[in-house]
């Protein structure tokens, strides 16, 4: 982490600041106080604030803006990518939003109204309207001198598109060829017509997938009749690769998303819902038992059935966690788009876990049945218990519990996504908490029927 | 596509003009679904600069599999056509290791394939490329304009070109956006910006923070000298930002590095070891357990209620785990601020958790006195169910207050410990936390039945 030393003379200062990176500052700014930051943004310069502010996280964003006077957010608004400052804007509901684009210059704030009209999770949402192109019909000569005149610092120069007299998309042209090429060269032998895009209706999802896959630089988006919008660079690519990582991970430990930004009082009450119907669905599952009669004469009959308890419950809960994750990750990569691929991706599964779970039985069977031997368990009445009894009991409920479990998990998430819920926010605890009912059910069952009535 | 290619029977010309039109990536993908002849006779229509490409696209250890259905020569050939780093992945996923010292030997860029090759693939210098745009410092900008010219059509990306003096020694770059517009007389050194460099035996995973933060393009790579020995690309690190972030994931689930690939039963034996170790460290737990209860043996409330005192904390650990293990990879280790944040958090839950508990608990006791000892007769209603929800739901606050120190802990003393922090699993941390559920518990039922006499 980078320090500012404020005793230092503005000048001195000022060439600190130009040799560090955007981020850098970004890091510490919020940290600074009203002074410190107005003196860093005026130092900065336009141009750089602008960058610093964009590297802002999104409440950072919102925080510092509501602080600057009305001339800055000018500057530092008009200053920002299309992308950068859609993003922005996007951070606020309608109302907001329309006080906020009068800052805006108005060629940009209408670019920016038409960007906020798409979806959040469609591609045309990360793109941007900055990008170089050209007509099919320049010369080199024309298309050099174009890049030159054009080549500023929002803009990606390493693809440059190609559109038709139409304006339709023709092709992309890379500057690595353009700079090699001859002045007589015609451009369309130098574009390059197997062209990669998304459309405008595409999922975000997709468009990165298309950047992965093809390790290009830009992808364009048309529309379905051939039209350039926009274009999505890969630097966007790679943060909105970084963020849907993350929004995996979080939901998995079923947190909830931008937890890094709320304080440890927000925190627990964001996290407290789920937490909640979890521990509620708990203790109904306990009245549950102790209403059932023959569970609690069991019990109290063979009171041994409490240590091996948490083994049961920790063992389905474990192979269920394995396979929520595998199938997450498979839907996240669009692995399991097709019900070929469902069916295929399930068969295999389930075979993994039949063998997983026997596997596991049977050594918590053998576990178990020395464990009861060598500590001599006793049913109430003092009578000792025959060891491989137990060992029945706990193998058995682990084989059904673990593989009920592992199917849940499987079968959740894919059934809520074809379904269209938001697959990953709920199966996390409805999953370890269904497992623990149906793992802790089948062992008391197990148990009624191997000790009361054999 | 190409099966389709294949049944027109076109003459090499006609075929060579088609498949120029794919992307690599398509062919690539297609290439796995043909049949041996059917991949003989696409590879007699393509250049050895077109195969390079298309090899390039496939995962390393297909693509070496592909070329050592080559003889050496023709391995060799395409090797050459193709960017050092994506040889260098290929070539460590030879299975025969003689044959690729041997093939190593006659490439054109041995000397930087070789030292490619010596990086652990965890480490930044492994994924590095060596073909890029060198300028120097005094140069002038039309100097420097028709030495692009010259070197761009060898650099794998140009949107930077690395400035280094008459010694290699890294001092920043030029933004190709700028040197286009700067009119000479101009120098080098006064459009020149500073670019972070990483260094070639960090973790590969710091580089993709640098790149994702100040949103670069390319990012130059030195050795400990601070010369300039290659740099990554934004298409490289969107690879392993993915595969990264992948493992991350795979890991807080206890799961092995998924392969698509693998039948289902070496799968299974491959999930197989973290279940068993999970289920060998619940073997202490009986035991510790079979200690724990003698004293409280028969009272089945408290046994019926054990699911719950496992769960709850179970899913606040797996939380907080998550939260310490994206810090330590991020930062190294979580920061004073996050670990407060994370225990206050914790503590607010435990109590909210802990009242309600207690409410249903209480209600439940007093009107069923369901599950409990004897001697309980001799207590009134609301002495039983005061008793029995004060255990219950205070074990429950001690437990869930607490959880969120162990799971930050765990995975910072494994990484003091040069173990993957990551090791420290979702199950692994719910496993060791039903320890301490059950002495707390336990413990405290015992204390407190004994207590008022109870038992």
């Amino acid at each position: 982490m980078i320090k500012l030393d404020f005793k230092k003379s503005n000048n001195q200062l000022k060439k600190e600041l130009t040799k560090l990176q955007a981020y850098d500052i970004a890091e510490i700014f919020c940290d600074l106080d009203e002074k410190e930051q107005t003196l860093v943004l005026d130092l900065l310069g336009h141009k750089k604030s602008a960058e610093v502010f964009s590297r802002l996280s999104e409440y950072e964003q919102v925080e510092v803006f509501e602080e600057l006077n009305d001339n800055r957010k000018k500057q530092i608004l008009n200053n920002l990518g299309i992308d950068e400052l859609k993003e922005f804007i996007g951070f606020y509901d309608k109302d907001k939003q329309d006080e906020i684009l009068k800052y805006i210059d108005k060629d940009k704030a209408n670019i920016i109204k038409d960007l906020l009209i798409y979806s959040n999770d469609l591609a045309p949402s990360i793109m941007t309207t900055e990008y170089l192109s050209v007509n099919v019909n320049s010369s080199v000569k024309e298309v050099t001198s174009y890049i030159f005149n054009n080549a500023n610092d929002d803009i990606l120069i390493d693809n440059i598109y190609v559109v038709d007299n139409d304006n339709k998309l023709a092709g992309i042209l890379f500057l690595k060829d353009v700079i090699v090429a001859r002045a007589n060269d015609s451009i369309t032998d130098l574009m390059i017509t197997d062209l990669h895009y998304a459309y405008n209706d595409s999922t975000i999802k997709e468009a990165i997938q298309i950047v992965k896959n093809y390790d290009i630089s830009s992808i364009a988006v048309i529309d379905h009749e051939g039209y350039l919008l926009g274009i999505i660079t890969a630097d966007d690519v790679l943060e909105q690769l970084i963020n849907e990582y993350d929004e995996l991970y979080n939901r998995f430990a079923f947190l909830p998303s931008h937890d890094d930004a709320y304080t440890g009082f927000e925190r627990s009450k964001k996290r407290l819902p789920w937490l909640v119907i979890a521990t509620v669905l708990n203790i109904l599952i306990a009245i549950l038992f102790l209403l059932v009669p023959a569970f609690e004469l069991t019990l109290s009959q063979v009171f041994a059935l409490v240590l091996f308890q948490p083994l049961v419950l920790d063992m389905a809960g474990n192979i269920g966690t394995q396979n929520l994750a595998i199938t997450i990750l498979g839907i996240h990569k669009n692995e399991l788009s097709t019900k070929e691929d469902r069916r295929s991706f399930l068969l295999k599964e389930t075979l993994i876990m039949l063998f997983n779970s026997l596997v596991v039985a049977i050594f918590g069977f053998i576990v178990v049945s020395i464990f009861s031997l060598i500590t001599k368990q006793t049913n109430s009445a003092g009578e000792l218990l025959a060891p491989y009894k137990l060992g029945l009991v706990v193998g058995g409920a682990l084989f059904s519990g673990m593989f009920i479990s592992g199917l849940l998990g499987t079968i959740l998430p894919i059934f809520f996504t074809s379904r269209n819920m938001d697959s990953d926010n709920a199966s996390g605890p409805i999953l370890t908490t269904l497992a623990d009912i149906l793992a802790i059910l089948t062992y008391y069952s197990i148990a009624a029927i191997m000790l009361l009535f054999l | 596509m190409i099966k389709k290619l294949l049944s027109e029977k076109l003459n090499k010309k006609e075929f060579q003009v088609r498949i120029d039109e794919m992307h690599a990536y398509d062919i690539a993908e297609d290439l796995l679904g043909l049949a041996p002849n059917e991949r003989k006779e696409l590879y007699q229509f393509l250049s050895n600069e077109q195969l390079a490409e298309i090899v390039a696209y496939l995962e390393p250890e297909i693509a070496a599999g592909i070329l050592e259905e080559f003889d050496v020569i023709k391995q060799t050939r395409i090797l050459d056509e193709m960017n050092v780093d994506d040889s260098v992945d290929i070539l460590q996923a030879y299975e025969d290791e003689e044959l690729r010292d041997i093939i190593i030997e006659t490439l054109e860029d041995r000397e930087d394939i070789q030292k490619i090759i010596e990086y652990d693939d965890d480490l930044v210098g492994a994924y590095m490329s060596t073909d890029f745009v060198l300028i120097h410092p005094k140069m002038d900008v039309k100097e420097a304009s028709s030495s692009l010219i010259k070197q761009a059509d060898e650099a794998e990306s140009i949107n930077l070109l690395f400035v280094v003096d008459e010694v290699n020694n890294y001092l920043g770059a030029v933004d190709l956006r700028v040197l286009v517009r700067t009119r000479s007389p101009k120098l080098i050194e006064e459009i020149m910006i500073d670019v972070p460099a990483v260094t070639d035996n960090l973790p590969v995973t710091e580089a993709v923070h640098d790149m994702k933060n100040y949103e670069l393009y390319e990012l130059p790579v030195v050795n400990s000298d601070n010369k300039l020995i290659g740099f990554l690309t934004l298409d490289d690190i969107i690879d392993i930002a993915t595969e990264e972030a992948e493992e991350d994931f795979e890991k807080l689930a206890a799961l092995p590095k998924t392969n698509r690939t693998h039948g289902w039963l070496k799968t299974a034996l491959r999930r197989l070891p973290w279940l068993i170790i999970l289920m060998i460290i619940s073997i202490p737990l009986m035991s510790f357990s079979d200690l724990m209860i003698g004293a409280i043996s028969g009272v089945t409330i408290l046994a019926f209620f054990q699911p719950l005192m496992l769960d709850s904390p179970g899913n606040v650990a797996t939380q907080t785990l998550a939260v310490a293990l994206k810090s330590i990879s991020n930062e190294g280790r979580m920061s004073r601020g996050e670990i407060k944040r994370e225990f206050i958090s914790n503590l607010f839950t435990s109590l909210m958790l802990g009242l309600i508990t207690f409410l249903i608990s209480f209600v439940f006791v007093y009107f069923t006195q369901l599950g409990l000892p004897e001697s309980a007769n001799t207590f009134t209603n609301v002495e039983t169910a005061l008793i029995f929800s004060v255990i219950i739901a205070g074990s429950l606050v001690i437990v869930v207050s607490v959880v969120s120190l162990l799971a930050i802990a765990i995975p910072h003393l494994f990484k003091s410990m040069k173990v993957d922090p990551a090791v420290a699993s979702g199950p692994f941390i719910t496993t060791i936390i039903d320890f301490f559920s059950t002495l707390v518990y336990f413990g405290l039922a015992a204390l407190i039945l004994k207590g008022v006499g109870m038992i």
